[in-house]
């Protein structure tokens, strides 16, 4: 049963980015502008369109957001320079996916870690519903800790894999999970050991991040 | 989700353990008030945890749109994003209880002679955006009740997991009886089934997600059934919701 609950978070967890990556709000229209309209379309009155343009306001804002936690995400994990170019902020449209938040550190064959916020997602709130829940945190393989006070569900594997001349490889796998309100900061990384991969998590600033996404 | 199911079941038997004990320990402690310095017994037991009995409820303020849209422009501008969210998300409740509202007052007030709720009326918003909001009514007489749900875009509406499961594209029988089928309402597609313990259940999925949904219970038959379905006007529904 542990085991069938941790493929249903997972499948949950990929299905969430999925669709939130096929939604991506490229336009970078103002949050006034919609605020404004919004207010123009509630004066008329037409409710309709008043709630579509505040709809466009918060997805703008969710976008904002997710410009400013980039800010805060440090210029460098340990020797892993962060990946500007792969920076992503995807503010869905569908309401309960939330919004996506993406930077890479590093780069493979030697070392990638990669930090996936979801925010404001009430479909994730249910999904933090089983990382809070202690019994889940000390689920085989999965250890509680905290990074920067804010508990967490963390993960280490090795798992094996050929490389390219046919050798078995053994990859270790580092994965955290830390629920805040109805929003979840993941970081993953391969071909860190478990000490590394700990110092490394102190880099990131949940507190901060935390305070932006109340 | 079974899980979930299981640990709120476990997290309950705990809490209940809890109540147990501590009710046993108030009991040991004296403070039992069944025998008062007065003598009498007053058939009342402090022990225990007293029962709800009275109350006001909570007084019903709908949130003021214009001032949350205006609070939500000032946050962001000071790049106070919790605050700019918390009050667009207030603007985006109020408009859509206002929508439900309106919705409302376009339904009929009698379905097949069985009159309107008026009592259990609802309109919920979540306030998430495109997702929670759910506006309902009954219609009832004797043992006859006709509900009429309208949920936009819910993920959590019993609507979606008719359709996840097949509704939509399917027609299922048992043995010789026809449980589910297509139907067409007001050029709108949909699906009709019916379970002798729940009687009858339409659904009809519009353009951009929402769903409309009617319980018929002890309808006597499918055509009935329709004739209520088809009194509402899906139009006017659709064009409150922005739908096409």
């Amino acid at each position: 049963m542990e085991k069938n609950n941790l493929i249903i978070m997972k499948t949950l967890y990929l299905f969430i980015i999925s669709i939130a990556f096929c939604t991506v709000a490229t336009a970078q229209a103002d949050f006034a502008k919609y605020a404004t309209t919004a207010k123009t379309s509630y004066a008329k009155p037409d409710l309709e369109d008043t709630r579509y343009n505040l709809m466009l306001a918060l997805q703008q804002l969710d976008m904002k957001v997710g410009q400013e936690i980039l800010k805060v995400l440090p210029e460098k994990i340990d020797t892993l320079s962060a990946q500007k170019k792969n920076d992503n902020v995807a503010a869905n449209s569908g309401g309960f996916i939330g919004t996506t938040i993406h930077r890479d550190y590093g780069s493979l064959p030697t070392s990638k870690l990669e930090v996936d916020i979801v925010s404001n997602s009430p479909l994730v709130a249910s999904l933090n519903a089983w990382l809070n829940n202690p019994m889940f945190a000390q689920m085989s393989g999965r250890k509680a800790m905290k990074v920067d006070g804010y508990k967490g569900s963390y993960t280490y594997e090795l798992s094996e894999s050929t490389d390219a001349a046919g050798n078995t490889v053994k990859i270790p796998r580092s994965e955290m999970q830390i629920p805040i309100f109805s929003s979840l900061i993941t970081v993953k990384c391969d071909f860190m050991t478990e000490d590394q991969f700990v110092k490394a998590l102190n880099n990131i600033p949940v507190s901060k991040i935390a305070e932006m996404l109340k | 989700m079974a899980g979930t199911k299981s640990h709120a079941q476990l997290l309950k038997k705990l809490k209940d353990k809890v109540n147990q004990v501590t009710d046993k320990a108030a009991d040991k402690t004296g403070t039992n008030t069944d025998n008062t310095s007065t003598g009498t017994n007053s058939g009342n037991s402090t022990s225990s945890r007293p029962t709800n009995k009275s109350g006001g409820g909570l007084i019903s303020t709908p949130p003021d749109i214009l001032a949350n849209i205006n609070s939500s422009e000032t946050a962001f501008k000071d790049n106070k994003f919790s605050e700019a969210r918390f009050a667009l998300q207030q603007a985006i409740l109020g408009t859509e209880l206002q929508i439900g509202k309106e919705i409302l007052k376009s339904l009929p007030d009698s379905v097949l002679g069985l009159l309107k709720v008026t009592e259990k009326d609802k309109v919920a918003s979540s306030g998430w955006g495109w997702s929670g909001l759910t506006i309902s009514r009954d219609y009832q007489k004797d043992d006859k009740l006709i509900g009429v749900g309208i949920q936009d875009f819910s993920y959590l509406g019993p609507a979606w997991s008719m359709f996840l499961t097949g509704g939509m594209n399917s027609t299922q029988m048992e043995n010789d009886k026809q449980q589910m089928k297509q139907i067409m309402v007001k050029g709108n597609k949909g699906v009709i089934s019916y379970d002798d313990r729940k009687g009858y259940t339409v659904v009809v999925m519009l353009t951009q997600g929402s769903a409309l949904v009617w319980e018929g219970v002890n309808i006597p038959t499918e055509d009935e059934m329709m004739k209520a379905v088809n009194s509402f006007d899906i139009d006017r529904i659709k064009k409150f919701l922005g739908e096409k």
